[in-house]
């Protein structure tokens, strides 16, 4: 039976979950692989296509949704852009471009006015909140001390009280070679931070990797969660690969693609048992899901229809 | 009351030798076209391990395997099924619709491929009405008496099965032009044979599928939603090898003279000749009860089109009340 848009709408509202897609997206184009923001055809076929197979919100990067905003003339066109393509709203935004030393007390003040300046920048965007790596490459910050962590935690409570102001989450994302790694360096860093001012952000890719079990580790903080990075790995880091300099991602030892859809063979989080987990909280909200990478031997068309499809077969039968 | 169900061609995931060749390829492929939107899938004779009775029975098993490989990606049926049949491909024996000589090969064929693809859910056969026209020019009165003559025989054949055959008209074969395609209708006997309207090849012909379709309602049983921003506006189907034959796809020169590499596209693109909202509004109006397959062959990246096409269907069609 064909619904409507409103219907689906509708339904879809009933729902204790929204999707969101983080936006990573290439599109193949007479000039080659291009993002969305080489211009507004790009823009509308990567709306149409994410809209499409039944995603309601994008998470820009700070860096390309800014690009957005420079060929649609002001935060207000580019949201309705995309709002004309049926995304409904733009739902966090990953930061960047600001001193991710934030172990070092004598960055805080320019971390403090730099976010002051994302704030008015992005005014009108209408986003629930600023993703941020908490902490700086974990080869740039060991030996991690208490005393480090909680600089890092008094640096996020002030940007967090700031962002709360406006009506922002202040939400940590912890990439696998970050300096808050080990989980007992996380619950460190959750403990000394203000749970008004400062949220999780749990990626499932990036905790696996780094061998912290994503459904508990959600299970013990998920009064602090806003959001969610949905991606699978098919690696732990078993050879310190987060100390790699200068990039472990690019440049660890192990593999060169970290990040896989849901679905895949050899995939390692357990989503079934993390969206019991999702459930038994009673999360409401929004939840991401993240492709990076998905261009190392394959595309993100088809890695993000099948994770979707992932989404509608398996996932939302035990929680949606 | 109309029926209308929504298809998608695999047709657009195989074009080298190594593509639908896996089962995981195939996998991949119809999860793709479950998560956009669309229920069923068709499947042609290009479609490598899919291409017809003998492959997928040897990758499958059986029928019942191969629907519940189906199923399990999310996609119910398989709604129609693409063949080169009768028009003179090589790889398929040469034998040609306009050849009554053939006739009888074509018909056990059409036969035999039906009694098994009904098992698959297919309700219809789609094959092109003759050889490309650069190879069957002139196309004569007698010519397409004969081209008919074998298809009215074939629907028979297939009929007992339940499939009808659908006939396929596109912009470089010989059964082309309003005229041509009028005469063959006449020739034609309703209850075994109706036409397949590909919107993208109609227009590109310079038939309006609307109005053709408003006219023609009864005798349509198939359709193919595409677009098109170009028309064959120099005649470019007469050309000598404006088709060639090639494995796995037959490839089109037709248009590249002057640039044209990819005469398909998605509905919806900017400056896309084809009025789907229209087309689909005649099809509510009289009822239409069938299949209407989404394609998308030369697109450059299989699965973006499956989502712009979901898009489309989900958000600007879907607005057309029945």
């Amino acid at each position: 039976m064909e619904h409507s848009v409103q219907e689906v709408v509708s339904m879809q509202s009933a729902h204790n979950i929204k999707w969101s897609y983080m936006d990573h997206w290439s599109m193949r184009s007479a000039r080659g692989w291009v993002t969305p923001q080489n211009g507004p055809a790009f823009a509308d076929r990567f709306y149409k296509a994410i809209v499409g197979v039944g995603f309601q919100g994008v998470d820009p990067f700070e860096f390309r949704l800014a690009a957005q905003m420079q060929i649609f003339g002001s935060a207000k066109a580019a949201v309705q852009f995309a709002k004309d393509r049926g995304v409904e709203q733009f739902v966090n935004m990953f930061c960047i471009r600001y001193n991710e030393n934030t172990h070092l007390p004598e960055t805080h003040e320019e971390t403090l006015r730099c976010f002051e300046a994302k704030i008015k920048r992005f005014e009108g965007v209408g986003l629930e909140s600023y993703v941020v790596m908490p902490a700086t490459h974990y080869w740039k910050v060991e030996p991690v001390s208490d005393e480090k962590i909680k600089w890092m935690a008094e640096c996020w409570n002030r940007v967090g009280k700031l962002t709360k102001q406006h009506g922002i989450k202040l939400t940590c994302h912890h990439e696998f070679y970050c300096g808050l790694h080990h989980r007992d360096e996380l619950d460190k860093f959750y403990a000394w931070t203000d749970p008004e001012y400062v949220y999780l952000f749990v990626d499932t890719a990036q905790h696996q990797i780094s061998g912290v079990d994503p459904t508990d580790f959600y299970l013990k903080h998920h009064k602090r969660v806003s959001g969610f990075h949905f991606k699978d790995t098919h690696y732990v880091d078993l050879a310190e690969d987060y100390r790699t300099a200068p990039d472990p991602e690019r440049s660890a030892s192990t593999t060169s693609r970290w990040f896989w859809e849901m679905g895949t063979k050899g995939g390692l989080v357990d989503f079934p048992r993390f969206m019991k987990a999702m459930k038994d909280c009673r999360y409401k909200g929004w939840a991401s899901v993240e492709h990076d990478k998905a261009d190392v031997g394959g595309n993100y068309a088809e890695s993000t229809c099948h994770t979707k499809w992932y989404i509608e077969n398996v996932l939302s039968k035990i929680y949606a | 009351m109309s029926n209308i169900r929504w298809g998608y061609a695999i047709n657009q995931w195989r074009n080298m030798e190594v593509d639908l060749a896996r089962k995981e390829q195939v996998e991949s492929a119809l999860k793709v076209i479950s998560v956009c939107g669309f229920e069923a899938v068709e499947l042609s004779d290009c479609d490598g391990i899919l291409d017809g009775p003998e492959n997928i029975l040897g990758h499958f098993g059986s029928p019942q395997n191969f629907m519940t490989f189906l199923n399990e990606c999310g996609i119910c049926q398989v709604s129609s099924f693409f063949l080169n049949l009768g028009n003179g491909s090589f790889f398929k024996g040469g034998f040609r619709s306009t050849n009554s000589d053939d006739h009888k090969i074509i018909i056990g064929a059409a036969g035999g491929i039906a009694g098994f693809m009904s098992q698959l859910g297919v309700k219809c056969m789609v094959p092109r009405g003759m050889p490309p026209y650069w190879k069957e020019a002139p196309v004569t009165d007698e010519k397409i008496k004969i081209a008919a003559d074998c298809w009215n025989h074939a629907g028979k054949a297939t009929q007992a099965s339940g499939v009808k055959i659908a006939v396929h008209i596109d912009f470089l074969n010989g059964l082309r032009g309003l005229d041509s395609i009028e005469t063959f209708l006449s020739y034609t006997d309703p209850e075994f044979v109706g036409l397949a309207l590909d919107t993208a090849e109609f227009t590109i012909a310079g038939i309006d599928p609307v109005k053709f379709y408003e006219k023609h309602h009864g005798r349509v049983c198939h359709f193919h939603f595409k677009d098109a921003v170009e028309k064959d506006s120099q005649d470019e189907y007469k050309e000598t090898n404006a088709e060639i034959e090639y494995w796995p796809v037959p490839v089109t020169l037709a248009g590249q003279k002057r640039g044209i590499e990819r005469w398909y596209y998605e509905m919806g693109t900017p400056g896309g000749r084809v009025d789907f909202p229209a087309l689909l509004k005649s099809l509510y109006k009289h009822n239409y009860d069938g299949w209407i397959v989404v394609e998308s062959d030369q697109s450059p990246h299989a699965e973006e089109s499956v989502m712009l096409n979901g898009w489309y269907r989900r958000q600007v069609l879907s607005m057309i009340q029945s």
